[in-house]
């Protein structure tokens, strides 16, 4: 009983609303002072500081530098026109263009919080023009941007890589199969509602192959930087961690040279709101590594291993109840902390069952991309109501086809290694 | 923003942290190229790049914390009435306040006392990981603050107050 007073300490202070990092931290040092005294504190703040002392982290503030360079570039607006030539003249247009474009999007950074409110700025409000209700607008944006951590490159992937040992490479291939699954189903949730409420197509007709081709070449720039990445750590021409920083370089050229939007003047904004995201995430990721100090000096792991293989001997049944205490979970945490707290206790009960680790970062990665749309405290739902001014209640209305839609591709991920792990044995 | 932050630099980690993460991001694509085009790497590149990324996430930490930017789980705090926020907010404020202090406390005792030196360069650690103290000094300060300021508005009358709002900065 006494080793588990850590665990409730950390939902006392999650409840209190302390900052995720210091809830760890003070739930390990509560642990460290009174429970198991014997560990010089010297050791303790080892562990917090040579976590994030690592050449693999460094890849997590090169990929949020991405996504604030994407802002800042053209490269947003470029794939945004590409998108609209490619299925502007279906049905429900620019709901189908808010789709894609986060899938889009979602192979440079992968945000979903950027992703959301960047279209809820400027794709929005050409949707209430073309007659899409305010609730619908930002159901559809909320529920497309939870696409975008799921494609490739993002930052979610890659802390999974590191916790679970699996090379980044390999999370980077498989997770296009699941990306590519959510963002069918939601263009098929749109699809069907535009044709119930009549929404009208953004453009009059398809756009011709000419015109297609124009776009094309106007975005290829901004297309080319997730195909560079996968391809040079493929190759072994660089490491997760450079490739992010390359793709930097490369976004700020074409920014400044190609589409001419950036400015010197924007490389301090960028950099700053880098340093605040990068200290943000890290600083979860550093007091996680304590806390998980204290989790394996007390075998918990080991313990939760053992009961979960007690409760079940089947994958499919683990798989379900991990699935619905994620959900229920991603309820109230954000889905990074979620995974960085964790995975570190899941990925070797399910690994003792023989579950693929990379496949069961897909299902962990898709899961907790869902809990952000969820009330009561989605990250992304409290996003896009915020800027478009939608109440949580009409918010909830429209979203929930979207959320049936991403269950099912959980269940097909779930269930199916090798849905799952398709694009990655393509390659493999 | 009150003249207490301002008088402090409203942003100055973030001025310094850039700095910081401009030398990691130089370093590890100049690294790319020296590898590829001149077929060697500077023994030091990697270590330099991760000293200074160590320095921007403690100087991001600090700034995210001082602009109340960092996650936490809001369950309460959206439920309750504003009366019962101010509260939360001051223990909130209280509780962050220990546990920084603490935390500072230990992360000097163990700086001052490490005598690690880094492999390529052979200088002390002790100018990597004295940010991670600044940190919690810097954190430790703005939470008394902020005790102080959620603690006085517990006893303002309600419309005394203007609306704030979650962000500090």
């Amino acid at each position: 009983m006494l080793a588990i007073t850590p665990i409730i300490i950390l939902f006392v202070l999650f409840f209190l609303n302390i900052p995720i990092a210091f809830a760890l931290m003070g739930a390990a040092l509560f642990y460290f002072t009174f429970i198991n005294s014997t560990m010089p504190m010297q050791m303790v703040i080892q562990q917090f500081v040579t976590a994030v002392e690592s050449f693999p982290y460094l890849a997590v503030p090169f990929f949020i530098m991405l996504g604030s360079v994407m802002n800042y570039s053209g490269i947003s607006e470029a794939l945004m026109n590409f998108a609209n030539v490619l299925v502007g003249h279906m049905r429900g247009g620019l709901a189908q263009v808010n789709v894609l474009l986060s899938a889009l999007m979602g192979g440079i950074s992968g945000s979903a919080n950027a992703d959301a409110a960047m279209q809820s700025k400027i794709l929005v409000p050409e949707m209430e023009k073309k007659g899409f209700s305010k609730p619908f607008s930002a159901a559809v944006t909320a529920a497309s941007s939870a696409v975008s951590p799921v494609i490739p490159p993002g930052t979610n992937l890659i802390l999974y890589a590191i916790i679970a040992g699996v090379t980044v490479g390999d999370m980077f291939l498989a997770a296009y199969t699941p990306g590519i699954l959510m963002t069918i189903s939601m263009a098929i949730t749109v699809a069907i509602i535009s044709k119930k409420r009549n929404y009208k197509p953004s453009r009059d007709k398809m756009a011709s192959i000419g015109e297609i081709i124009v776009e094309f070449i106007k975005s290829i720039w901004a297309l080319l930087i997730p195909f560079g990445i996968i391809l040079g750590m493929r190759m072994g021409m660089f490491t997760p961690t450079e490739a992010g920083g390359i793709a930097v370089l490369f976004s700020l050229i074409v920014g400044f040279f190609v589409y001419r939007k950036l400015k010197l003047e924007h490389i301090p904004i960028i950099l700053m709101d880098t340093v605040k995201g990068t200290g943000a995430v890290l600083a979860i990721i550093a007091s996680a590594k304590v806390f998980g100090y204290y989790l394996t000096l007390e075998r918990i792991p080991q313990m939760i291993t053992e009961a979960l293989m007690n409760m079940t001997s089947s994958p499919f049944v683990l798989l379900m109840v991990i699935n619905i205490m994620l959900l229920i979970i991603g309820m109230f945490i954000e889905g990074g902390a979620a995974l960085v707290v964790l995975a570190p206790l899941l990925v070797p009960a399910v690994k003792a069952l023989g579950v693929d680790p990379v496949h069961f970062g897909m299902v962990f990665i898709v899961n907790i991309m869902i809990g952000g749309l969820t009330p009561p405290f989605g990250s992304m739902m409290f996003t896009v109501c915020s800027i478009i001014g939608v109440t949580l209640e009409d918010f909830v209305k429209e979203v929930w086809p979207f959320i049936v839609a991403l269950l099912v591709v959980l269940l097909l991920v779930t269930y199916s290694e090798s849905v799952a792990l398709f694009s990655l044995n393509l390659f493999r | 923003m009150s003249k207490f932050l301002n008088k402090l630099g409203k942003d100055f980690e973030l001025y310094i942290g850039s700095l910081f993460l401009l030398a990691t991001t130089v370093i590890v694509i100049m690294n790319v190229f020296t590898r590829y085009f001149m077929d060697f790497t500077f023994h030091w590149s990697e270590e330099i790049a991760v000293s200074a990324f160590v320095w921007t996430i403690f100087l991001g930490f600090a700034n995210a914390y001082k602009c109340n930017e960092l996650i936490g789980v809001e369950v309460l705090t959206k439920l309750l009435p504003k009366k019962g926020k101010n509260i939360v907010e001051f223990l909130t404020s209280l509780v962050t306040t220990t546990l920084s202090g603490v935390m500072f406390y230990f992360s000097y005792i163990y700086v001052s006392g490490s005598t690690k030196i880094t492999a390529a360069l052979e200088v002390s650690y002790k100018y990597i990981y004295i940010s991670m103290v600044i940190a919690f000094a810097l954190i430790t300060l703005y939470s008394i603050y902020y005790s102080i300021k959620s603690f006085k508005k517990i006893f303002i009358i309600e419309d005394a107050v203007g609306e704030e709002g979650d962000s500090k900065c």
